[in-house]
């Protein structure tokens, strides 16, 4: 049965290319890194408070802030 | 049947079956690579609007225009928006009257225009799945919402004035989600 044992290793050999041509799509990770602080401590994610004017983080009573 | 003939039997089997395995892992690994194709191309398309945002062409002009103009008027509009003897009710009229006179006074209307626009064309990309959805939340979100909720009565102020209640709605709508109840005072 050695034409069998041929055929498993090429079976086997273009399966597991197959797979790894298959895992390596979306493999990198998408990028999660932290932007850089100023300083160690600060807390600089961007949460809606930290870029222009917004008058909701003033007053929210206005309408606008109603969403 | 001998040991030859069945030998040969099993190896055209197993080769059919080969072939046709990778035939379907080449089908799919394509799609996967036409995929990530079209996922990379929308990426590019996003980071030539942030490249645009940020460059020193006539948008960053505008936007550093509005810039200016507020943090010279942050004072009185912060301490309108603090004063505890206006009302509730009153205090959304007041804030449009503020922001239009502020607009009126330091010219600014030709720069907000430009900067809705921007703002309207990102988010048209978006809808029409030409741009990434997440690029341009990272990026624009942010000031998008700040902007759109400081400078909305600049929207209500023009469409009163044209007579065009559509106009900037895409971006209106998009960053306040109560849209049609914020031009009403």
């Amino acid at each position: 049965m050695k034409i069998m044992d041929n055929f498993s290793k090429v079976l086997i050999t273009t399966l597991s290319l197959s797979c790894l041509l298959l895992t390596g799509c979306k493999s990198t990770p998408d990028n999660v890194d932290e932007p850089e602080c100023r300083e160690a401590n600060e807390n600089c994610q961007e949460d809606g408070d930290d870029r222009g004017y917004d008058p909701c983080l003033v007053n929210n009573s206005l309408p606008v802030c109603k969403s | 049947m001998d040991a030859q003939e069945f030998k040969l039997q099993v190896a055209e089997v197993v080769g059919t079956w080969i072939a046709a395995l990778a035939v379907v892992i080449g089908g799919i690994f394509g799609v996967f690579q036409y995929l990530e194709h079209k996922s990379a191309v929308r990426v590019d398309r996003s980071m030539a609007f942030v490249e645009r945002y940020h460059s020193d062409g006539l948008l960053m002009q505008a936007r550093l225009r509005v810039t200016q103009s507020m943090s010279q008027h942050v004072t009185q509009i912060n301490a309108m928006l603090t004063d505890p003897n206006i009302a509730p009710n009153e205090l959304a009229t007041l804030y449009h009257s503020e922001i239009v006179k502020v607009i009126k006074r330091d010219e600014l209307s030709g720069s907000l225009e430009q900067i809705f626009t921007f703002y309207e064309q990102i988010i048209l990309c978006r809808e029409l799945n030409l741009c990434d959805a997440a690029v341009g939340a990272q990026f624009f979100d942010t000031d998008g919402r700040a902007f759109l909720r400081t400078f909305y009565p600049h929207i209500c102020h023009i469409r009163k004035q044209w007579n065009n209640p559509d106009k900037y709605q895409r971006v209106l709508s998009f960053y306040i989600k109560n849209s049609d109840a914020v031009c009403k005072y």
